[in-house]
């Protein structure tokens, strides 16, 4: 279920928190699992029985792993092999030998799910910041099954989530804070995100583009990613508030980020750390010979583009990643050094949008064709085709969108947000009021089926 | 500046701006979350308080209901998907929300929504779909084979162009006729190298397009918020039909009745874009020396009724007022006239059809309509209980180049 459903907004979310909020505090945990397994259930009940089964391997397992004897190294092996197995048939096999039609479903959110409980029993083994195995199932169930980051992230590691699980902090300014932060990624989603895929899907549809349709579209992808990602992590975070938890930040301004390694600091974050710290660092990370390093930094941009998907685009992307950020490590930084960081940031930004032509063309032969498109392979000159009719239909979603990733526009509605003046915060409400109006349009909309050939 | 000892941020805060010791909470997130949830719970509340609709008139479909709770409906995950359609399907004052939502793209910029362009002066125009090349060839092979084979029967068929075609001009700006319908003009030439072939020397293969463009004023050939052409464009079609229909008597006069003007159409539904109406007109043939009246009545093979106008008026209080003309497509409908002139008129076609029909009755003994859609008897028996002398296709572009019915009538 998305967040940015009638289902969730109107029925899940409102029952879900008053339930939460009038509960004793002993068992708030417990309700938070069962609201937790109930948004799992409605997404997908078929898999539900294949994800408590996981969730009962690594609540053993994380006990084995936890127990301290020599056996741990062994039983953390196991674990990690078993679950990554589980991932690698739903998530692979299944798409490579198209046998989709023999499972009941793949499970929701499954790299995602796979992440957080490889971080827990790591942790465990480590002991990262004093973390023990859970002895109560729920409090493990709190963190793997915590709906608000369950299908799309962030992928809180287990060690900062830990502390919380025990007395999570409902207090009223985590609320008041969290329900700023969840409208503010609901209109990121809906009024944003939604609108320049409308387009983006209209413009993809096309037999062929004219230079400036391609590189149109490929912008007009860069943005809607964004947004509906960004938008989904402050949902995220926003709901882990109101619920008293406090997840960590997914996304720094990442279009305003000044060279590849900058982006990657400010775009998925959480997974760029969870790469960092389970996978770069433990394998020598920096702290070795240049040659193993580039090895390192390969094998993480080969698995990154791994976990997006089965399909070779994704391996593709990840590996354009890893290249440009050896290029620009082992190269380039003397040179550009000194550029102006406005130049850096522009450049970056092609870099990215180029990337994300293999994120979105459904082949890899597709998105070469699609790179030529941008150079005029596509033979509608540059202004050809459909151009001026996209032209004047993107434009102003293009601005809004590219407004909202200029830094200073969001420091100063931040700025604004904490106004001392009444009048500020009162026109805020009522403009913020109004766009929440307009989402629900958006999303009831969205649904609107009509049967034109019903009385042809 | 001050320099001096230690002083923490706080103290230095309130050295220079005289903020409480506490830093206040900003209004605006005292207030947001209060407003969420009461913006939420109202809507949950009507939401679980009012009655659902089991029809939509707006969307022309019916609505889903509360889904039965059973293990079956669990476990396969069927409930949950129905609960969230029966939720946003019933959400309260649904109709609007859809409305809302077309004006927030519309204010965006968006000249389109799934599929339906928003042209000038209200106008609505679908968007062609692609062509099935082999699926056309099939209904044209069937055409032109039964066309062969009954070369005494005098043939007519007619196809009418959709207003993105015929009213390219309110499309908007950017867009063209071949943009708005890439693959037509490859499904005419399609059309007119299959059945321009036959054997038959009474068939004919009439193209209205021409003649609709040139029509005195074709803003009114086709509704802005309907994939229908409207009276005036089945009115100009006939007038330039007759000859091809060897239908030598003069036309008579009509007296054109407005009899709704409250019409709002399938692309209004599907666009979800309800700023205009649209006006339906029908003609009343005026009878005089020239022409005089012609009496019939419509027979309901189906639902066993008789009926003295072609014309259902009470149709106009339902959502779709084209079903105004016969009350909607059936898959056999007689007309049987006082003119005993012993032409029998057989017509196959779509929904383009019902407001053409009028315009024929006077000319003909009887003429049988199959819409083969929802036709599903002999064919060869009809042909020859009936006597037919005539036949004709009429259909919309838009339909026939999909149609994968007509073939399997015509064959039998």
């Amino acid at each position: 279920m998305s967040f940015a459903s009638v289902s969730f907004l109107f029925y899940f979310l409102p029952a879900a928190l008053l339930l939460y909020y009038i509960c004793p505090r002993k068992i708030k945990g417990f309700l938070l699992v069962l609201i937790s397994l109930l948004f799992y259930a409605w997404g997908s009940t078929a898999t539900l029985l294949v994800i408590l089964c996981s969730f009962l391997f690594n609540y053993v397992s994380g006990l084995a792993i936890g127990s301290g004897r020599k056996k741990s190294r062994v039983s953390l092996i196991f674990a990690v092999i078993i679950n990554v197995a589980v991932l690698v048939f739903y998530k692979y096999v299944l798409t490579w030998f198209h046998m989709e039609g023999n499972v009941n479903g793949i499970p929701l959110g499954l790299s995602f799910y796979t992440f957080t409980v490889l971080s827990y029993l790591i942790d465990v083994y480590r002991g990262t910041d004093g973390v023990k195995a859970a002895k109560n199932p729920v409090r493990l169930a709190q963190y793997v099954f915590f709906f608000p980051k369950f299908i799309s992230g962030p992928i809180e590691p287990y060690h900062t989530m830990a502390p919380q699980l025990q007395s999570p902090d409902v207090s009223l300014s985590n609320v008041r804070t969290g329900a700023v932060r969840f409208v503010t990624g609901l209109f990121k989603k809906v009024l944003i995100s939604d609108v320049l895929g409308t387009l983006f899907s209209q413009i993809q549809g096309l037999p062929s583009r004219s230079v400036f349709l391609a590189w149109l579209g490929m912008l007009l992808f860069t943005l809607q990613l964004y947004f509906d990602f960004c938008g989904y992590s402050d949902m995220a975070i926003g709901l882990a508030g109101m619920l008293g938890y406090k997840l960590q930040e997914n996304f720094d301004e990442p279009y305003a980020s000044t060279g590849i390694s900058d982006f990657w600091r400010r775009w998925h974050i959480s997974l760029g750390h969870w790469f960092r710290d389970y996978i770069y660092i433990p394998m020598g990370g920096n702290r070795c010979s240049q040659s193993r390093q580039i090895m390192n930094l390969m094998t993480v941009w080969l698995l990154t583009g791994f976990w997006h998907g089965a399909s070779l685009n994704f391996v593709f992307w990840g590996l354009y990643h890893g290249v440009l950020i050896i290029l620009e490590k082992f190269c380039f930084d003397k040179f550009t050094r000194r550029w102006p960081n406005f130049i850096k940031t522009v450049l970056t930004f092609i870099l990215v949008m180029i990337g994300w032509v293999f994120f979105f063309s459904p082949s890899l032969m597709e998105a070469f064709s699609y790179i030529g498109e941008l150079a005029g392979t596509g033979g509608q000159g540059f202004f050809g085709g459909l151009s001026s009719y996209y032209l004047s239909q993107a434009c102003l979603p293009v601005i809004i969108g590219l407004l909202f990733c200029i830094p200073l526009v969001n420091k100063a509605l931040a700025y604004l947000g904490k106004s001392r003046y009444p009048i500020v915060s009162y026109i805020l409400l009522i403009i913020s009021m109004i766009l929440l109006v307009l989402c629900v349009g958006q999303i009831i909309g969205a649904t609107n089926v009509s049967f034109l050939y019903f009385n042809f | 500046m001050y320099t001096g000892a230690q002083m923490n941020k706080q103290q230095y805060d309130q050295y220079n701006m005289q903020i409480p010791r506490k830093q206040k909470v900003p209004l605006f997130y005292k207030m947001v979350f209060p407003s969420l949830a009461v913006f939420l719970i109202i809507f949950m509340l009507f939401n679980l308080l009012s009655k659902p609709r089991t029809f939509s008139s707006q969307e022309n479909r019916n609505l889903a209901q509360m889904p039965e709770l059973s293990l079956e409906s669990l476990a396969d995950g069927s409930y949950f998907s129905a609960l969230s359609a029966y939720q946003s399907d019933q959400f309260i004052g649904r109709d609007y929300w859809i409305r809302l939502r077309n004006s927030t793209q519309k204010f965006f910029g968006f000249k389109e929504n799934d599929g339906i362009y928003f042209g000038s002066d209200g106008y609505l125009l679908k968007q062609g779909e692609p062509l099935d090349e082999t699926k056309l060839n099939a209904t044209l092979k069937a055409v032109d084979d039964f066309s062969n084979a009954n070369p005494d029967m005098r043939i007519t068929f007619l196809l009418v162009p959709g207003a993105q075609t015929v009213l390219s001009d309110k499309l908007p700006s950017g867009i063209s006729a071949e943009d708005a319908f890439p693959d037509r003009s490859k499904a005419i030439e399609l059309t007119q190298s299959v059945l321009g072939n036959g054997n038959n020397p009474y068939f004919t293969y009439v193209n209205v397009e021409n003649f609709l463009k040139q029509a005195e004023n074709t803003d009114r050939l086709y509704y802005k918020t309907d994939h229908h052409w409207t009276t005036y464009g089945a009115y100009t079609a006939f007038t330039n039909v007759k000859t091809a229909m060897a239908i030598d008597e003069p036309t008579p006069s009509f007296e054109v009745l407005p009899v709704s003007e409250s019409f709002q159409g399938t692309l209004a539904s599907q666009s979800g874009s309800f700023e205009e109406e649209d006006t339906i007109v029908v003609f009343r043939p005026i009878a005089s020396d020239i022409m005089p009246e012609v009496d019939y009545y419509v027979l309901y093979p189906d639902e066993k009724i008789k009926l003295s106008s072609c014309y259902r008026m009470e149709k106009l209080a339902e959502k779709d007022q084209y079903t105004l003309f016969f009350g909607g497509n059936y898959g056999r409908l007689e007309i049987h006239t006082t003119n005993l002139n012993d032409r029998k008129l057989l017509i196959f076609k779509d929904s383009y059809a019902n407001c053409f029909i009028p315009f024929l009755i006077p000319y003909f003994q009887e003429i049988e309509i199959i819409d083969p859609r929802y036709y599903y008897e002999d064919l060869d028996l009809l042909i020859r209980n009936e006597q037919i002398t005539d036949v004709l296709f009429l259909y919309s572009e838009n339909t026939f180049f999909e149609d994968v019915t007509l073939k399997d009538v015509l064959a039998g």
